[in-house]
C-alpha cells in the first residue's frame, strides 16, 4: 500500500516537471519568435527611413503632387519643389532705406 | 534696354524689361556684373520659352493645348510644374496652377500692357478652378497630364522659380555674392554684402527710393498686391490674383503683402496666398514663422514676427563682401 502511494506521488511530481519543461518550451519558442520579429521590423524601418527624402513621397505617378524627378536646371533650388513653406535660414534685418532694388507689386 | 540706377550703385546693379516687368541683378563683385546680366539674360529667355501662357510657342501652350492627354514636357516645364504644384500643396490649394481658365474669362489671356486699356465684356460667374489636384505627373517619363477643358498657369510661380534659379546659377559660375529680383521678386545667392542685400519695401516695384527698407543674407523676399495688374473688366475693377475657389479675383483686403522664405519660390507663395486668404493671414504667416509686412487697403499696416521695425532714411552705404 505504501509503495503504491509511493508510486503515485512520484508520477505526479514526473508529470509536473513534464508539463513545466513542455510550458517553458513554449515560452522560449515565443521569446525566439518575437525577437526576430523584432530585428527583421527593425531592419526594415531602417531601410525605409533611409531611403526617405525630406518632403517627397514614394510613387512615380502622382496626381496634383510633386515627386522627386531629376533636374535639368542647372540653377534650380533643391528645395523648391518641396510642398512646404519654412522661413529663411537668416533673420530678416532692417536696412537704411533707399535700397538698390525694391519689392511691391508688379 | 538696360537701365543704370542711382549713383551709389551703377557699378553692381544691372537693370532690365523682361517678362512685362522690371528684372534686376545686383552683385557683390563689379567685374562679375556683365557676366551676371548676361546669365540672368539666359535664364529669363528659358522661362520665357517654357512657361509663357502668351506665347503660341511656349511649352506651356502646347501643354494647355493638349489638355486631356498625356503630354510629354522638358525638363525645365516639369520642374516649373512641379513647383507649382508644391506651392498649391503647401498654401492649401490658395496658389492653384489650374486657374488658367479662370484669367482668361476675366480677359487676361494676353499680355498686361493689351489688358490694361480695359475689355469689354462682363464679370463672369463664379466658378471653381479645376484644381491641382486633377494634374497628373509622372517624373520618371516627364510625362504630364491636365483635364480636358483646363488650363495652367503659372504666372504665381514662375517668375520667383526663374529668379531663384538665375541667382543659383550666377553664385555657382562666379563665385559672387548675387540677388535678383524679378518684379520685386528677390532671391539671394552666395556671400552677401555687410547687413546683407538691402530691398525697398514699396507697394509697386517701380518704386525707386522706397522709404522703407529690409535686408535678407539668404534665401528670398517677395511680394503680391493688387496695386497695379488691375484693370476694367465692363462695369467693373478687377486685378490679377485669383481665387480658385470662385474663379474670380480675391475679395480685397491687403493691398500688398511682403514676406521672407527659405526661398523665393516659397515666398512668393506665401504672399499670394495671404493676399487670397484676407484677415486670416496673419496667423497663418505667425503660424510658419515667416516674416512678413501686410498693407491693408486701407492703408494700415501688419508685420509679423521675424519681420524688422522700419529705420528711418539714411543714404545707402557702400557695400562690401562679407
Amino acid at each position: 500500500m505504501g509503495r503504491v502511494r509511493q508510486s503515485s506521488a512520484a508520477q505526479r511530481r514526473h508529470a509536473a516537471a513534464m508539463r513545466r519543461d513542455g510550458a517553458l518550451s513554449r515560452l522560449s519558442s515565443i521569446t525566439a519568435a518575437v525577437g526576430v520579429a523584432t530585428i527583421v521590423a527593425v531592419g526594415a524601418l531602417g531601410v525605409y527611413v533611409g531611403k526617405a527624402l525630406p518632403g517627397h513621397h514614394a510613387g512615380s505617378t502622382t496626381s496634383g503632387t510633386t515627386a522627386a524627378s531629376g533636374n535639368s536646371g542647372q540653377g534650380a533650388s533643391a528645395s523648391s519643389s518641396q510642398s512646404a513653406l519654412n522661413p529663411p535660414s537668416t533673420a530678416t534685418q532692417s536696412a537704411p532705406a533707399p535700397a538698390p532694388v525694391t519689392s511691391g507689386s508688379s | 534696354m538696360p537701365e543704370r540706377s542711382n549713383p551709389t550703385d551703377t557699378q553692381r546693379v544691372y537693370r532690365t524689361r523682361a517678362l512685362g516687368t522690371i528684372a534686376e541683378v545686383v552683385v557683390t563683385e563689379r567685374g562679375a556684373l556683365v557676366a551676371a546680366s548676361e546669365l540672368l539674360q539666359l535664364e529669363l529667355e528659358r522661362i520665357d520659352r517654357v512657361a509663357s501662357r502668351f506665347r503660341d510657342d511656349s511649352e506651356l501652350s502646347r501643354l494647355n493645348a493638349a489638355a486631356g492627354t498625356e503630354t510629354q514636357v522638358s525638363g525645365d516645364l516639369l520642374e516649373a510644374l512641379q513647383v507649382a504644384l508644391a506651392m498649391a500643396e503647401a498654401t492649401g490649394g490658395l496658389v492653384d496652377p489650374t486657374v488658367g481658365v479662370a484669367m482668361d474669362r476675366l480677359g487676361y489671356d494676353r499680355d498686361f500692357s493689351e489688358v490694361l486699356p480695359g475689355v469689354d465684356r462682363q464679370l463672369p460667374e463664379p466658378q471653381a478652378a479645376p484644381g491641382w489636384r486633377s494634374v497628373t505627373l509622372d517624373p520618371e517619363r516627364s510625362v504630364v497630364g491636365i483635364p480636358t477643358g483646363a488650363s495652367i498657369d503659372l504666372g504665381a510661380t514662375a517668375k520667383a522659380l526663374a529668379a531663384d534659379r538665375a541667382a543659383t546659377t550666377i553664385h555657382h559660375r562666379l563665385g559672387c555674392g548675387v540677388l535678383v529680383s524679378l518684379g520685386g521678386d528677390a532671391a539671394v545667392a552666395g556671400p552677401a554684402p555687410d547687413g546683407g542685400f538691402a530691398i525697398g519695401i514699396a507697394d509697386t516695384c517701380t518704386t525707386r527710393n522706397a522709404s522703407e527698407a529690409v535686408s535678407i543674407l539668404s534665401g528670398g523676399l517677395a511680394s503680391s498686391g493688387i496695386g497695379v495688374r488691375q484693370w476694367r473688366l465692363g462695369t467693373h475693377q478687377v486685378h490679377h490674383i485669383v481665387d480658385p475657389a470662385t474663379g474670380l479675383p480675391s475679395t480685397p483686403y491687403w493691398r500688398t503683402v511682403s514676406a521672407t522664405a527659405a526661398t523665393c519660390v516659397q515666398a512668393n507663395a506665401a504672399s499670394t496666398a495671404a493676399m487670397i486668404m484676407g484677415a486670416r493671414a496673419v496667423a497663418w504667416l505667425e503660424g510658419m514663422g515667416l516674416p512678413a509686412r501686410l498693407v491693408r487697403v486701407d492703408g494700415s499696416v501688419a508685420y509679423t514676427s521675424g519681420w524688422p521695425a522700419p529705420e528711418s532714411t539714411q543714404p545707402v552705404p557702400e557695400m562690401s563682401t562679407r
